[in-house]
C-alpha cells in the first residue's frame, strides 16, 4: 500500500538547512527513500511523546537524533533509581531531577536542531486537547489504562495518528491506531478496560531493561515513515514480540463499526473522566479498606522483635524477593500459598504480616481473618518502610 | 482435534468454538485479542466462529506498561 507523507507540502517551502544539519544527515539524504524532501518533511514535522520512561526514552532519542523539527515530551515523573535500567533518556545523576529535564538536556546533546516542548504534567482529559492540538503525531509511550484510553481518544478526535506501544516483562506490542487513515483505533479492539489489578504494571511483575528498546524504536520508525510518507505503516496490525522466543509475530486489527469513538455514529464524542472509567476510585477504595486492617509500624514491629514478645512474623512475598531481603526472624509464605498452608498457623498466636510495602500482606490478613484468626495486624509499609525507617542496610527493589 | 495456535500444534479437548477455545485456554476475555484463520475477530463474534481440525489461531494478550 502506496501512500503520501501525512506533512502538507505546503510546510516545506520554508525550510532550510545548514551545512552542518546537511552532513548530519547525510546518511538519509542519500537514501531515494528519504533525499532531502523527505528530510524537510522531518524536519517540518513535530510529534508528541506521551512518556519519557521506557518507551519514551528511546523514541525521543532517535527521533531527535533523525531530526524531527520538534518534539513535545509529556512527563509529571521525577527520575528514579529503578527507572535507569530501561529509561536512557535519563543518567545516574539525574535521580531526583525532573524527567522532562535530563530528557531536554539529553536530547540538545544528541540534536540541538530539534524544538523541544516541555510538558510538566500528565496527559489528563483536562490538558489532553491543549497539550496535543499542535503536533502531527501521538507518540503513546504510557504505562497505564487511563492515558491510554485518554491518548487514543485526543488522536481520534483531533485526527491524528497514534503510535502505541506497550511492554510488560519480556514481551511488547506494537501498532499504528489511525482511523483517519483507514485503520482501527484502541477502543475497536478494547471498547472497555480491564478491570484494575487483571493487568499487571512493570511496577509490579517487572519489565526486562532492552524491551524497550526494541519496542519504541519500532514506534519511532513508524513515525519516520508517517512523516517521510514511505513503505507500509504498520496501520491494522499489531506486531507481538517474544524477547525470550526471540519471535516477533504479526497480527491482524479490524475497525469495529460500532466503536464508541472512531465509528460513523460515536456514542462517545468529548474526552471522559479516564480514572473513572478504568475504575481507579473504586480500586482505590479498595486499597483504602485493605489500609484499615490492624496494622502496627515499623518501629513497633522492632520493639517486639527486641522485647521478645512471642508472636509469629509472616513474610507473604515470593522467594526471589525473599532472597533479595528480609526481616530477621520473619518466616516465609506467599500470598498465593497461604490459603494452603494455613495449617501451619496457630490462631491462638499473635501473627504479625509482612510484605514489601504492605498491600499483600493487608490481603493476606483478611485471607486469615476470614478463616477464623483473629490477633492479626500488618505491618505498615512492609520491608520498604523497614529499609527506610529500621536498617538502611536493607536494599529497596 | 488438533489446531496451530501461534504457530504450534495444540491438542484441543473440548472447545468447538472460538468463544469456548479461550475459556478451554483459561485466557482472560477483556484483554485477549484473536486472529483465526488470518481473520481478525471482535469479541461478539468468538462464539459463532466454529473451531476445525487444523485451523490455525493467533491469540495475543495485551499489555500496558512503557
Amino acid at each position: 500500500m502506496a501512500y503520501k507523507s501525512i506533512i502538507d507540502p505546503a510546510r516545506l517551502e520554508r525550510i532550510e538547512f545548514s551545512n552542518d544539519e546537511i552532513a548530519r544527515y547525510s546518511r538519509h539524504l542519500i537514501m531515494p527513500e528519504v533525499t532531502l524532501e523527505g528530510q524537510k518533511r522531518l524536519k517540518a514535522a513535530s510529534v508528541l511523546c506521551i512518556g519519557t520512561g521506557g518507551l519514551g526514552s528511546p523514541i525521543a532519542l532517535y527521533l531527535a537524533a533523525a531530526g524531527i523539527g520538534r518534539m513535545g515530551l509529556v512527563d509529571g515523573d521525577t527520575v528514579d533509581f529503578s527507572n535507569l535500567q530501561r529509561q536512557i533518556l535519563h543518567g545516574t545523576k539525574d535521580v531526583g531531577r525532573k524527567k522532562l529535564n535530563s530528557a531536554k538536556d539529553r536530547i540538545r546533546e544528541i540534536n540541538p536542531n530539534v524544538q523541544v516542548d516541555l510538558y510538566d504534567e500528565f496527559f489528563t482529559a483536562e490538558n489532553a486537547r491543549r497539550i496535543a492540538e499542535p503536533y502531527d503525531i501521538i507518540i503513546d509511550g504510557t504505562d497505564n489504562f487511563p492515558t491510554r484510553y485518554c491518548s487514543n481518544d485526543v488522536a481520534v478526535f483531533l485526527k491524528k495518528p497514534n503510535i502505541y506501544g506497550s511492554i510488560f516483562r519480556f514481551d511488547g506490542q506494537c501498532t499504528v491506531f489511525a482511523p483517519s487513515l483507514g485503520g482501527p483505533c484502541y477502543r475497536c479492539m478494547f471498547p472497555e478496560p480491564p478491570p484494575p489489578g487483571m493487568v499487571p504494571s512493570c511496577a509490579e511483575g517487572g519489565v526486562l531493561g532492552v524491551l524497550p528498546g526494541i519496542i519504541g524504536v519500532m514506534q519511532a520508525i513508524e513515525a519516520v515513515k508517517l512523516i517521510i510518507g514511505i513503505g507500509e505503516p504498520l496501520i491494522g496490525r499489531m506486531i507481538a514480540f517474544d524477547a525470550l522466543k526471540m519471535k516477533f509475530r504479526e497480527f491482524k486489527l479490524r475497525r469495529d463499526p460500532k466503536c464508541p469513538v472512531c465509528s460513523d455514529h460515536p456514542t462517545i464524542t468529548e474526552l471522559i473522566d479516564y480514572d473513572q472509567f478504568c475504575g481507579i476510585p473504586q480500586a482505590k477504595a479498595a486499597e483504602e479498606e485493605e489500609a484499615h486492617v490492624p496494622h502496627i509500624t515499623v518501629q513497633e514491629l522492632k520493639a517486639k522483635l527486641d522485647g521478645g514478645v512471642k508472636f509469629k512474623l509472616i513474610d507473604v512475598r515470593e522467594q526471589f524477593e525473599w532472597d533479595i531481603c528480609r526481616i530477621p526472624g520473619a518466616q516465609l509464605i506467599p500470598l498465593g500459598q497461604l490459603s494452603a498452608r494455613m495449617s501451619e498457623l496457630d490462631s491462638a498466636d499473635e501473627i504479625v504480616l509482612q510484605c514489601k510495602t504492605g498491600a499483600r500482606s493487608a490481603r493476606a490478613l483478611m485471607l486469615l481473618r476470614e478463616a477464623g484468626f483473629s490477633k492479626l495486624a500488618n505491618v505498615e509499609g512492609g520491608i520498604h518502610a523497614w529499609a527506610d525507617h529500621i536498617d538502611p542496610s536493607v536494599p529497596k527493589y | 482435534m488438533k489446531i496451530l495456535l501461534n504457530g504450534d500444534i495444540r491438542e484441543i479437548v473440548r472447545a468447538t468454538n472460538i468463544g469456548e477455545l479461550i475459556a478451554e485456554l483459561a485466557l482472560p476475555v477483556a484483554i485477549t485479542l484473536v486472529e483465526h484463520n488470518g481473520l481478525a475477530l471482535r469479541r461478539d463474534e468468538w462464539p459463532q466462529r466454529p473451531l476445525a481440525d487444523g485451523d490455525r489461531v493467533e491469540v495475543v494478550r495485551i499489555v500496558a506498561g512503557g
